[in-house]
């Protein structure tokens, strides 16, 4: 009977779920996208059914905001994004290879048992944010995936350290450059396949690493399954998902993904205006420094002189979180909120504060992270690609 | 004799799955597999709709465009050519103006959606 009645769910909500694209758009308007109605329209693999379906082929599920309760994001809400159509859905670990070749002294080609068993196992809490996160609050609007603030999400990684496995094939003297490539095939024969990189003193940092289990379980296979590659504090773009070939150079690596894709201005805060574009753009790198609301949520009713929760997560690109305040009276005074503990320096730190609004009537809450190294947060950005998003954001909420 | 080799037969498939099911308990040595749902999305009757169907859909399902805001036709244009010239796209250069006027009516901003 349940099965019946998610078939017709599924089959008469998919139907109409064109249709309910622009009423999302309101909604992205104050702050994040609406996650759709329960059952539909469309369920992916080893994913919850209230994933905010931005795309289907190739897959860009956004996660709804209130799994940011949790410290740890649960693999089955974690956001999804992939960039070619041709993604993989069948692995065979038996007969999978992670191939180590290039500018090194032995290449190898480990089998996911080997990747186990011959490093020493390392982990870390790490978030996973997108370059184009909250890129549907950029105004002027910006094309591109419309995501509200879920194309993110904290895990804790368990893997091997790049820098153990490039060791164990030896980079050979005038290693410049490494790059990474993953199962997933472009879907024409002249469109850039999906390579990404990083130079060879980053990947040697011993913090990148390649992770075969996310929270204590394998990685969804549309997270990356059987591996991805984990660049602590920089962009999910680096994360290669389902990692196959590592590649290493003795020149700089150029490929579509990082000499025309994923390019930001080097102003501070990669701002630039919509009729004076920058002339200069870079890859994007580390992530900036943000903080969201998680609860109450846009719109809610709290009660006039009652003590109210509020509560969010703040991260930034590794310095570490050392300040969030909160100001009721838009911008004009700031108060610190309480941090949780520290999970590490590359986690979402949670924030807290208990707000009790003395009059009834429209009410805006604002938020601002400060990090370890005094970098804050934005009034307003601007730049064509939507990316590195790292305004103060705002809530409204209605006292009664 | 017919049967026998039946029964054989069945006690071979009854083995492989078995032998399957077995070694599934092993985390290093399974077949993982999945399924994406597929679903075509309503495509808007128009003119240049067949373009947009077979060339824009050969690379990602319709959803890439519905869930964009409404875009002046320069946005549009502009995204045909990237399509092309970066992402090695295969429209010829005489369907462009078809597939730039369909994105318009169908994502088109208001107030510049209607040129002529």
């Amino acid at each position: 009977m349940e099965l019946k009645r998610r078939a017709f769910l599924k089959y008469s909500l998919a139907a109409g779920a064109a249709a309910l694209l622009p009423a999302c758009d309101q909604q992205k308007a104050v702050g994040g996208n609406a996650p759709p109605a329960p059952g539909g329209p469309l369920r992916f693999p080893e994913k919850s059914a209230d994933l905010i379906l931005l795309t289907d082929r190739p897959p860009q599920l956004e996660t709804p905001i209130h799994y940011f309760r949790d410290d740890l994001t649960p693999n089955d809400a974690f956001f999804v994004r992939w960039h070619l159509a041709n993604i993989p859905t069948t692995i065979d670990t038996r007969m999978f290879r992670l191939d180590i070749k290039g500018h090194v002294q032995n290449a190898l080609s480990l089998s996911l048992k080997e990747l186990k068993t011959q490093f020493s196992p390392v982990s870390v809490v790490a978030v996973n944010q997108c370059a184009g996160n909250s890129r549907s609050l950029y105004q002027p609007r910006v094309p591109g995936g419309q995501w509200g603030h879920g194309a993110m999400g904290n895990a804790r990684w368990t893997g091997v350290r790049l820098k153990d496995v490039l060791d164990k094939a030896g980079l050979k003297l005038g290693a410049t450059d490494i790059s990474f490539q993953g199962l997933d095939a472009p879907p024409q024969a002249k469109t850039p396949e999906f390579v990404k990189s990083l130079d060879a003193a980053h990947a040697m940092d011993g913090d990148v690493m390649i992770a075969y289990d996310m929270n204590g379980a394998a990685l969804p296979m549309l997270n990356g399954f059987p591996i991805r590659l984990i660049v602590p504090g920089w962009y999910g773009t680096y994360w290669v998902k389902a990692l196959s070939t590592i590649t290493v150079l003795s020149e700089k690596f150029h490929g579509f993904w990082m000499d025309k894709a994923y390019r930001m201005p080097t102003a501070p805060d990669a701002q630039e205006l919509p009729d004076k574009l920058a002339a200069e753009t870079v890859p994007i790198a580390g992530m900036s420094v943000r903080s969201i609301f998680v609860t109450p949520s846009q719109g809610e009713q709290i009660s006039a002189g009652k003590a109210t929760e509020v509560e969010g997560v703040a991260f930034d690109g590794g310095k570490g979180i050392a300040k969030v305040e909160i100001s009721s009276d838009v911008g004009q005074n700031w108060v610190s909120a309480r941090l949780d503990s520290d999970l590490g320096k590359y986690s979402f730190r949670r924030w807290r504060y208990t707000w009790t609004p003395a009059a009834a009537g429209a009410a805006k809450l604002m938020v601002r992270a400060t990090n370890a190294a005094g970098e804050t947060q934005t009034e307003s950005q601007w730049n064509r690609s939507g990316y590195r998003r790292n305004v103060m954001e705002s809530i409204e909420v209605k006292v009664i | 004799m017919k049967k026998i080799a039946l029964v054989a037969a069945t006690i071979c498939v009854l083995a492989g799955v078995f032998f399957f099911v077995f070694k599934g308990a092993d985390a290093d040595a399974t077949v993982k597999s999945i399924v994406l749902p597929i679903d075509v999305p309503e495509i808007a009757a128009g003119p240049g709709r067949d373009a947009y169907t077979s060339k824009c859909m050969a690379c990602h399902s319709s959803r890439y465009v519905t869930m964009q805001p409404e875009f002046p036709r320069k946005v549009w244009e502009n995204e045909v050519t990237k399509m092309i010239k970066v992402y090695g796209a295969s429209i010829d250069q005489d369907q462009v103006p078809d597939i730039v006027g369909y994105l318009v009516s169908i994502r088109g901003a208001p107030e510049k959606s209607a040129p002529k």
